[in-house]
């Protein structure tokens, strides 16, 4: 007998066919084999042939032999000593389990995983994906959508066909910032549940509203909320927000799933603010930079964003989901953002 | 269960949990963390973990439970879901008709993947050896999960507590342990007992939330702000909402568990289960307070905390040796159903 190698724990032997369990002791001399032996038992097995579970807390390890029978040893003294003996090495990941420095390593993991893919990885997987959806798919669900929205929603429009027209006409006219011409469709609907608003869907179809059509007598300034909805068009915004939303909802119900997907569902929304927020902006930039390339000024776009504002005085429940989500904190991001659009364009009248 | 009057009876076999909270947390974080830098494919190895945490934690006659499924069939049964989901949760975000259109054969297929749910969790466990079955056949299944659902809701809930009572009828009288089946022997007049004192539970606490909202409503210096009194409204409506959780939440599960695991049976065994509402309450309340302030760090620490209560008010009352049981026959359940009733929150835990 050599020093080290010899090491028993006592354990339970079960045989897989009955619920009997048999007191038994496990003894391994070193030789690569294990030796059961109890009231009934008297087994002998080469280590090779059993799996050793890893350790879960004050839970029995279980020993597995290739036919269904089982050893349970509960934790006990001579344990590490008979594993050792038994040549087993937990797993990496048993390890890391059972240090609380690794669980710590493992919690800043996580808050920089989700600080950084909140920030800058969802943004981009949501383009990379948006980029690849096919368009005739994208056409479709626009279409549909149209469809829902007409029959829910929308009335024909009641505004005089001669400025309906007219406002498709320059605005096709119109340069695109960068040259690239972006496809879309300028259609208009009265919306009496809606109010004023216009919204872009991913195929490029821009609904305006009669409501919105009504604010101002200026169609410049209409044409200006155009240029911010082809900025949504062009960036795919829409698309964009419908993937960041699913992956925020889909990891946070995975989270707190185990509280209640109704306590998930809060920061979700909240979370998908964001998002919504950061794409007007990109928008208000995209439009300002179109109307400036078209000799117009972007403080049309500030001036109709502040009628919006002001007609909107209590928030009414818009269909367009990006704007729902955007009514969260609506009102200093939209002063921010008229006010971005003037002071981009200080120096000029 | 009131008749314990043999004579040489066998001494109670009292379940218990030998989890820890800082065991746990461990266990947790590390393997959220392995899911995250992978993308979310560890999450299946993380899921078979936690079983086995809890099933080989919970003992009972110097024996623990163990949980077996393979990682790789929980793995395929999430891709299986998460497609099935992000097409139902795409669909409507375009068009609420065309969600419709996805929902109606994911409702049809619902108590199919239910019961196929109920098979894999069950068929997945075991006890000294020996494995749990669920042999429920798929009319029983689309009865409990689709035409009874729909009665309550025509009936306007009044049929909810019949419908419960066959729900877990339907569960325990088609389980078996080995070779031995279970039997299940509450009646529908208790299920409306328990239900009919939540009721009055619920009367008085609306009762007393309208008294609230009313005192509120004259007195309240933020009269005529309409942001303050919706401020005020949703202050009330979250004292409500937690009032609620803490008292008919617990009532309910601890009345029920109560009622159904002393109505079962396993061959010449009994169980016998004394879970105290107000207990689960104060355990219910703690955990939710201390998983908000933790932003969720506490929920490994809730999760054993609940396990051990649970498993501690449990006992089994052997009619002969527990030595007995045999193995039932082997057969091998795939893992869609489980997942997808995960993904769907939908809980229907023994």
């Amino acid at each position: 007998m050599s020093t080290g190698t010899t090491a028993s724990v006592t354990g339970s032997y079960f045989d897989g066919r009955t619920s009997a369990r048999h007191p038994v002791t496990l003894s391994t001399d070193g030789s690569g084999a294990v030796h059961v032996s109890g009231t009934g038992v008297d087994r002998f097995e080469a280590f090779a042939g059993i799996s050793i579970s890893e350790p879960l807390g004050g839970a029995p390890r279980i020993l597995r032999f290739p036919d269904e029978a089982f050893c349970e040893i509960p934790p006990q003294a001579g344990l590490d000593a008979f594993l050792a003996a038994a040549n087993h090495a937990d797993s990496p990941v048993v390890k890391a389990q059972s240090r609380w420095s690794w669980a710590f390593a493992s919690a800043l993991v996580l808050l920089a995983v989700i600080a950084i893919g909140y920030r800058f990885g969802l943004p981009w997987v949501a383009q990379l994906i948006a980029e690849r959806i096919p368009a005739p798919l994208v056409t479709k669900l626009s279409q549909q959508t149209l469809e829902f929205l007409d029959h829910a929603v929308f009335e024909p429009s009641r505004q005089p066909a001669q400025r309906r027209e007219r406002l498709t006409r320059e605005f096709r006219d119109l340069k695109t910032p960068d040259g690239v011409a972006v496809p879309h469709e300028v259609v208009f609907r009265a919306a009496p549940r809606v109010g004023a608003n216009a919204l872009a869907l991913p195929s490029g179809t821009i609904i305006v509203t009669d409501e919105l059509m009504a604010l101002t007598e200026n169609d410049d300034e209409i044409l200006a909320v155009l240029t911010h909805e082809l900025g949504h068009v062009q960036e795919r915004h829409g698309l964009r927000l419908l993937v960041e939303g699913s992956i925020v909802g889909f990891a946070l119900t995975w989270y707190l799933g185990d509280v209640s997907s109704l306590a998930a569902s809060v920061p979700a929304a909240l979370l998908q603010a964001r998002f919504s927020r950061d794409h007007e902006r990109a928008a208000d930039a995209y439009g300002a930079r179109m109307l400036r390339a078209n000799g117009m000024s972007p403080t049309l776009l500030a001036d109709m964003l502040e009628k919006l504002e002001k007609s909107h005085g209590n928030p009414n429940a818009a269909t367009d989901r990006n704007r729902a989500s955007d009514y969260l904190s609506s009102h200093p991001a939209t002063r921010e953002r008229i006010e971005a659009l003037r002071g981009g364009n200080g120096a000029k009248p | 269960m009131n008749t314990i009057e043999t004579p040489a009876t066998r001494p109670r076999e009292h379940f218990e949990f030998t989890g820890s909270g800082a065991d746990y947390f461990r266990i947790w974080i590390v393997n959220i963390a392995l899911t995250i830098v992978t993308f979310g494919i560890y999450s299946a190895w993380a899921k078979v973990r936690r079983l086995q945490y809890f099933h080989r934690n919970t003992r009972v006659a110097g024996s623990s439970f163990d949980y077996h499924a393979r990682p790789v069939s929980i793995l395929k049964g999430r891709l299986i879901a998460f497609a099935v989901i992000a097409v139902y949760n795409a669909a409507g975000k375009f068009n609420p008709l065309l969600a419709l259109m996805v929902a109606v054969p994911i409702v049809l297929a619902l108590p199919w993947m239910l019961r196929q749910s109920l098979r894999f969790r069950l068929h997945y466990s075991s006890w000294r050896g020996l494995r749990f079955s669920f042999r429920g056949d798929l009319p029983g299944a689309y009865r409990v999960f689709l035409l009874w659902p729909i009665l309550t809701v025509v009936s306007l809930g009044m049929l909810g507590p019949m419908w419960h009572q066959r729900l877990k009828r339907f569960q325990h009288d088609h389980s078996a342990f080995g070779a031995t089946p279970f039997r299940f022997a509450a009646s529908v007049g208790q299920f409306y007992a328990i239900y009919l004192r939540a009721g009055l539970i619920v009367l008085a606490l609306a009762v007393m939330g309208a008294a609230l909202f009313a005192v509120a409503g004259i007195s309240g210096p933020l009269h005529g702000r309409r942001a303050a009194a919706l401020l005020l409204g949703f202050a009330i409506f979250a004292v409500v909402f937690a009032a609620f959780s803490v008292t008919i939440g617990p009532y309910l599960v601890s009345r029920i568990q109560n009622l159904v695991w002393n109505n079962t049976t396993l061959g010449p065994h009994c169980f016998h289960s004394s879970l105290k509402a107000r207990k689960l309450a104060w355990i219910a309340a703690s955990n939710l307070f201390l998983i908000v302030i933790t932003l969720g760090l506490f929920m490994p620490f809730a999760a054993v905390r609940v396990a051990r209560y649970r498993v501690s008010t449990m006992t089994l009352e052997p009619g002969t040796a527990l030595d007995e049981f045999v193995a039932g026959e082997k057969s091998s359940v795939a893992a869609v159903g489980e997942e997808l009733g995960e993904f769907l929150d939908i809980d229907i835990s023994l």
